[in-house]
């Protein structure tokens, strides 16, 4: 069979590679807002934030073009699924770049320096944990490895035992000043997000599956 | 399960000394829609027509293999006559006869018995209203059949193969020649007429196939020019979740 470039190759070769590219930005987002969060740096935190903002327009960007694939070249098979699992996964990483974006705003608290130590490590691990699952999935997403995404998702555990160990740390403080209790509720509020960021990584691990393989896995 | 109207097994055609398809193994099932698809010159139109038996008519045609209609061989327990009036066929480009409308209809019927008057306008009402014209041309049913739109046209040529009241109707390419409304109209027709009929279509526009087809059929053509059955499914399974790279690459337009 005559195998000739077409059209569809190259609109899908350069949607990946935005693909690719945002996750990239999300991946070192989160590394950044760790490292703000636990040096109360807060020029890494404003970096975090307006990367948050080129996160947004390539989420706009991916959608529409995706949209654009669809429209004109009408893929079937895996190159359509490319496509829809494309769009899907571009709202999850929006999202984990919002979740970034809230634990680096946590450079600057009301009661700074930091007190409780000890939580602010466990929440420090629960963001390393998510990078750690944030560059595997990036690497996955290169590769198309379906294999490797279902790897990924079982991560997800390590994350939700350090939500739930700092929940119960959190819960054990008997705070009487309110700016420690800001703080308390700030760490809750954002161990909950860092949570919900190793649930967006499933599910794009999970959009990965679909991609390469045709089936929605419940990785969850 | 759907019981197949037509089971092909290891069919093999040539033209003379060319091989033009080879090894089809295949069940149609009834009361549905099946699609044929793949690039020209793959084998598509011919297997279509090995189905009615119109390869009869060309010469130096030789097939082997069986092809069964409803438990039959239909090379050994049918006439081509009887079998065509069982298999109706609609072409490409819309044929009507240079005839009225209300003739073009009753032609199969007249053929194939003595009817009196009240029963053939019976016939042709209902062809016609099974065939979504009949508001549209029960006014003029004495004008000539060429006055009627190209899409009008089709859906004429599809009363007029119901009329002799078939199990099966055979399209090849029946909406290329249409715009986007009147392919509406047919496929919207195919639709309601799958309930009674077995359809087989070859069409060479994905989203049709996508759209109206219960089972697709993708033939592709080897290096030396010969048809064969790549793979068949339901519609779901081929266009979203093709088994073949080759499927994959074609439906969504990678070669040609």
């Amino acid at each position: 069979m005559e195998q000739r470039k077409y059209q569809l190759d190259d609109k899908l070769q350069f949607f990946h590679e935005l693909l690719v590219q945002m996750a990239s930005r999300v991946e070192e987002a989160i590394a950044l807002a760790r490292e703000a969060f636990e040096k109360e740096d807060v020029k890494r935190a404003e970096k975090v934030k307006g990367d948050d903002y080129f996160i947004d327009q390539m989420r706009d960007l991916i959608e529409s073009d995706g949209v654009r694939i669809l429209i004109s070249e009408a893929p079937y098979g895996q190159y359509m699924r490319q496509v829809i699992a494309g769009m899907k996964i571009v709202t999850s990483l929006e999202r984990m770049g919002d979740h970034a974006c809230h634990l680096a705003a946590l450079a600057v608290m009301p009661m700074t320096p930091k007190k409780h130590q000890d939580i602010v490590a466990v929440i420090a691990e629960m963001a390393e944990v998510d990078h750690r699952m944030a560059a595997e999935t990036l690497d996955a997403m290169v590769r198309m490895d379906s294999q490797k995404a279902r790897e990924i998702a079982k991560m997800d555990d390590e994350v939700d035992a350090l939500n739930a160990k700092a929940g119960k740390m959190i819960i054990a403080v008997d705070a009487s000043d309110v700016s420690e209790r800001e703080n308390l509720f700030d760490y809750h509020y954002v161990a909950k997000e860092l949570e919900r960021f190793g649930d967006h990584v499933t599910n794009i691990c999970a959009w990965i599956v679909y991609m390469a393989e045709g089936i929605k896995p419940d990785l969850n | 399960m759907i019981m197949p109207a037509f089971t092909i097994r290891n069919l093999h055609l040539w033209y003379g000394a060319v091989h033009a398809l080879k090894d089809v193994s295949l069940d149609i099932p009834e009361n549905a829609i099946t699609a044929c698809i793949g690039p020209s010159g793959c084998g598509k139109s011919t297997f279509l027509r090995t189905l009615d038996r119109m390869n009869d008519l060309i010469d130096g045609v030789r097939i082997t293999g069986e092809v069964r209609f409803e438990g039959r061989d239909i090379f050994k327990e049918y006439d081509a006559m009887a079998l065509r009036k069982e298999v109706g066929m609609v072409f490409q480009r819309p044929n009507p006869f240079p005839m009225s409308i209300l003739d073009n209809v009753a032609y199969g019927p007249r053929l194939y018995g003595r009817l009196s008057k009240d029963q053939l306008m019976e016939i042709v009402e209902r062809s016609l209203r099974q065939a979504s014209l009949w508001d549209e041309v029960k006014d003029r049913l004495q004008k000539s059949a060429l006055s009627l739109s190209g899409g009008q046209q089709q859906r004429l040529c599809i009363a007029r193969t119901l009329a002799i009241q078939p199990r099966v109707i055979l399209m090849d390419e029946p909406t290329s020649a249409l715009d986007p409304i009147a392919t509406g109209h047919i496929e919207e027709l195919m639709t309601q007429l799958k309930e009674r009929y077995t359809i087989v279509v070859v069409t060479h526009n994905m989203q049709q196939a996508s759209r109206i087809s219960d089972k697709t059929c993708f033939f592709l053509i080897d290096s030396d020019r010969c048809g064969y059955l790549v793979e068949s499914g339901d519609t779901s399974q081929v266009f979203f979740k093709p088994r073949d790279k080759r499927t994959e690459d074609y439906i969504s337009g990678k070669f040609g």
